[in-house]
């Protein structure tokens, strides 16, 4: 683990929250379609720990790293009004998506690291009566419950210790690669998502694949590689034994749950292998009911995952 | 210092596969990964094979992957590896980093992945230097017979230069082929190495063959291949912002008109999605990237999802004062 350089400021302003952390919420857009869950169990374990969140109503997209890559310029304006939105109300960013949490940090970086970047998504935010100054930071969930509420903390809000069960921790890539825009984990030996499976009365699995691509970004236009690229890692993690993956980013989930038939034909073995998104995992062992964190909505049923804990979808 | 190697050994004439083979050494303070193994095959066991030449990282040839990560075996202290091995060892096990005893926790030396093995740590690079040759790295100017103005000595200004002046550093030492993604399943994928060399042309003021290059990297096995899993950038020993070149070379290619690609067709709806709804269409995706056919042919994934209950909308409701976002959408545009 490198050392953590700032944690993300804390502002005065709307910050009485019981844990003493409040954010601007930026759900993304694939929490609110495709992966509801992931929004309603970020919800259910934020209220729980006392996180404060304030849902961005009127941000948008973060362009996936599409936008980036064929309009760069729009991209940063796009991004920059996010930014401005979040320093108008004085919190800095929550992200629950390995893909908006990278793009919302490159751009927070170009326009903090480059004058003429930042007056010329100034001008444009003008037309809309915003202006950044460059004085939010953009965190992750898996950060800010592993960092600034602390596994400690975590530990502590146990209510149902997930004993027995063998948690297979898949990062994704944007929340460790480029690593100058990761303040957490080391990119090539991380430890956060182990530390928290722990802390949970988990087991972390160990196998290769822990921090490779799960192909997402591709797996409309180039679906057979990006298969092979999630097969892989879905064999990895079943032959450690894993009994779930757990991830922190909805594109890895959808990749990896959605997808996970089609996998299986690359691969040519039966998987069958719940994936849980990070706050699903955290919120089973906080003791909350498994349909308020939206376990009934996967492609692969979580039923018999949750029978081993003694739990039903009720 | 007490240092243990264990080291990938495989010879095709005796053995089916690799097999860890241990080497222990002492090491005086700064000894390097490849002069540890030039150690191991001076004084222990001279069939060990591997690549050098020049020992101080700038030939590119003693790529090999430590821990699995590929790197220069010239540019890593052995010290530095012995001891991520005993922190991470220590993470593992559930101790204190000081109860892990420095040089008791071995490091793994492997070939580079993503190229057939020959020898030990010794790799086949055909393929590699054939996607290489394949992006025809060599400029192109202009012929002086129908462009008498370009005949001579070709000067650079300072910001012609600046374009090219991170990708001419690659050394082409195969550590961003070893750790692409996108390779590893997709063998035929030009790979980050060819990407490298070709956007150096391809922005290269000097060089006319602009177009048709972007061309042929839009090809199937091209740009869009790229799964943006940034551990070409990560890892690249010169530094060089890999993906954030082939991500220079989309956007090249598609003002140049080169749009018809998936991948170029996806990154155009996420556009025209922020002025729609400012939010993601996903549910429209499949249609906008590959079209009618394709996408009632793989309905099988959405009726999945659906029967989970995770179909997206079709037209999601747009994003709260989305007239906000159209308005900056708009001043950006009209900057360009």
């Amino acid at each position: 683990m490198r050392d953590a350089p700032e944690p993300a400021v804390q502002r005065p302003s709307g910050n009485d929250s019981p844990s003493g952390l409040s954010y601007a919420y930026y759900t993304g857009c694939v929490a609110k379609e495709s992966t509801r869950e992931l929004d309603a169990a970020t919800r259910a374990v934020c209220d729980a720990l006392g996180i404060e969140l304030h849902e961005m109503l009127a941000a948008p997209c973060c362009g996936a790293g599409d936008v980036h890559e064929i309009a760069p310029r729009l991209n940063s304006a796009v991004n920059a009004l996010t930014l401005a939105q979040a320093e108008r109300e004085g919190r800095d960013v929550l992200t629950i998506c390995n893909v908006c949490n990278l793009n919302l940090r490159q751009v927070n970086d170009e326009l903090r690291g480059d004058a003429a970047a930042l007056e010329r998504a100034n001008r444009a935010l003008s037309a809309a009566g915003y202006s950044y100054r460059g004085e939010v930071e953009v965190t992750h969930l898996l950060w800010v419950l592993y960092r600034d509420f602390g596994v400690g903390r975590l530990r502590a809000a146990v209510r149902r210790p997930l004993r027995g069960l063998k948690v297979a921790p898949f990062y994704g890539c944007q929340v460790l690669r480029p690593s100058t825009l990761n303040p957490v984990d080391d990119p090539d030996n991380p430890g956060s998502l182990e530390e928290i499976i722990g802390a949970l009365g988990a087991q972390p699995v160990s196998y290769a694949e822990r921090t490779s691509c799960c192909g997402f970004p591709i797996v409309v236009a180039r679906e057979d590689t990006a298969l092979g690229m999630s097969g892989k890692i879905l064999a990895g993690a079943k032959s450690a034994g894993a009994d779930a993956i757990v991830t922190p980013c909805p594109l890895c989930h959808l990749s990896l749950d959605g997808y996970q038939d089609k996998a299986e034909r690359v691969v040519g073995d039966e998987l069958r292998l719940p994936i849980l998104h990070l706050p699903q995992l955290v919120g089973l062992a906080l003791g909350l009911p498994p349909r308020s964190l939206g376990l009934h909505k996967h492609v692969v049923p979580t039923g018999t995952l949750l029978s081993r804990l003694g739990l039903t979808l009720g | 210092m007490r240092a243990v190697l264990e080291i990938a050994r495989f010879d095709p004439q005796t053995d089916a596969a690799p097999h860890w083979q241990r080497y222990e050494l002492d090491v005086a303070e700064g000894t390097t990964v490849l002069e540890a193994l030039m150690e191991v095959q001076d004084t222990q066991d001279g069939t060990l094979a591997f690549r050098r030449a020049c020992r101080h990282g700038i030939c590119g040839s003693c790529a090999v992957r430590i821990d699995g990560t590929a790197r220069l075996a010239c540019s890593v202290q052995v010290a530095e590896v012995l001891q991520q091995a005993a922190a991470l060892a220590a993470r593992r096990r559930g101790v204190s980093p000081a109860e892990v005893e420095v040089g008791s926790v071995p490091v793994r030396i492997e070939p580079l992945a993503n190229m057939p093995v020959i020898k030990d740590l010794v790799t086949d690079t055909g393929a590699f230097w054939r996607k290489i040759r394949s992006v025809r790295p060599w400029l192109d100017p202009a012929d002086p017979q129908r462009d008498p103005e370009r005949e001579g000595e070709r000067l650079q200004r300072p910001d012609e230069w600046a374009r090219v002046a991170q990708t001419v550093l690659c050394l082409e030492c195969g550590v961003c082929y070893s750790q692409c993604s996108a390779l590893a399943a997709s063998p035929e994928f030009v790979g980050p190495t060819a990407l490298t060399k070709a956007h150096r042309y391809v922005v290269d003021s000097r060089d006319v063959d602009t177009h048709h290059r972007l061309y042929e990297l839009s090809s199937e096995h091209g740009i869009w291949e790229c799964a943006r899993c940034y551990e070409c950038t990560e890892h690249c020993p010169k530094h060089i912002d890999v993906r954030g070149a082939i991500a220079e070379l989309g956007q090249l290619a598609y003002e140049e008109g080169l749009r018809a690609d998936p991948g170029a067709r996806h990154a155009r709806a996420f556009v025209d999605s922020l002025r729609t709804t400012g939010r993601l269409e996903e549910a429209r995706l499949p249609l906008r990237t590959k079209g009618l056919a394709w996408t009632l042919a793989h309905a099988g994934t959405a009726l999945q999802l659906a029967r989970a209950g995770k179909l997206p909308a079709v037209r999601p409701r747009p994003i709260e004062r989305h007239d906000d976002l159209r308005h900056v959408i708009e001043q950006a545009e009209a900057e360009e």
